[in-house]
């Protein structure tokens, strides 16, 4: 039986928020199929597909599947700002949707962790589907960041 | 999918509702909402804990079926807007609600909802929905 050291785990899981391979290790992150696209510097984009099972009343992607899509793209991007594995967690989330998005588009977030402090994380985000310019969803959260993850 | 027909309807009119309605008990009387989370919904595997977003969606579909119902509508009414906090970090194990309608105007309907899992008196996050009640 294979023996995980939680320490180790604990950094890996939060290394790898910031690759593709953390997506699949995230299990509701895999089961949307949501897919990293880049971060880096306080940024970060991830794209989640359009699925009839992912989808609300109107076709859209549905509101409960694009806040996953946020909460996760928001603790990219903080990740990314941080120089050294620690543990976040969301304090809070306020999403605002600013129109019904499109049928059978898959959804980008990009996510700005815009300012740091020792114990907190600001972040803002956005999610478009073909035009970065055209968003229907805009995000504002504040995550913790709990404590640093030791070797 | 345990729960009264109506309601069942509502949370049916949105593909993904139905897909997170699998998982959902509700009391006889529509008021008290449980969510038993399947593995899937795990957002950080090493406690594990409920994915933060999977807790949103859960809050904000119980939000927009009561105001549906409230109504006698059987589609879920379009989100404006959700702001949610997390209190507590969620297990994975049930999770309850009983949303509490704030206002429900001509054009828009208010939500308030907290969620616990163990205690009562002790919730682990709270969500406030604004939905949109015009077409």
């Amino acid at each position: 039986m294979l023996k995980i050291d939680v320490r180790d785990g604990l950094r890996g899981y939060m290394l790898s928020v910031l690759s593709e391979a953390g997506m699949v290790a995230i299990p509701w992150s895999a089961a949307l199929e949501i897919e990293f696209l880049s971060s880096g510097d306080g940024l970060a984009a991830l794209r989640m597909p359009w699925r009839k099972d992912l989808s609300d009343q109107d076709g859209g992607a549905a509101s409960g599947a694009v806040a996953s899509l946020i909460d996760h793209g928001c603790g990219a991007a903080v990740m990314s700002k941080l120089a050294r594995p620690v543990l976040i967690s969301t304090l809070n989330l306020k999403i605002d949707h600013i129109r019904p998005s499109a049928s059978k588009c898959p959804v980008t977030v990009w996510a700005h962790c815009y300012r740091l402090t020792s114990d907190r994380a600001f972040v803002r985000a956005e999610v478009w589907e073909q035009d970065a310019a055209d968003v229907f969803a805009s995000a504002q959260g504040v995550f913790s960041i709990n404590r640093p993850i030791t070797a | 999918m345990n729960m009264d027909g109506r309601l069942a309807t509502i949370i049916a009119s949105s593909a993904f509702g139905a897909k997170l309605g699998e998982m959902i008990e509700v009391t006889q009387d529509g008021l008290t909402w449980t969510l038993s989370p399947r593995p899937d919904l795990i957002g950080n595997p090493l406690l594990p804990a409920l994915h933060g977003g999977a807790a949103t969606a859960f809050l904000e579909l119980a939000c927009g079926a009561i105001v549906a119902h409230s109504l006698d509508r059987e589609v879920l009414p379009r989100l404006i807007s959700v702001n949610v906090q997390f209190l507590a970090p969620m297990r994975l194990r049930d999770i309850t609600t009983q949303p509490t309608i704030l206002r429900t105007g001509r054009r828009i309907a208010v939500v308030h909802a907290d969620a616990w899992q163990e205690d009562f008196s002790s919730p682990v996050c709270a969500a406030q929905c604004e939905f949109a009640l015009s077409a």
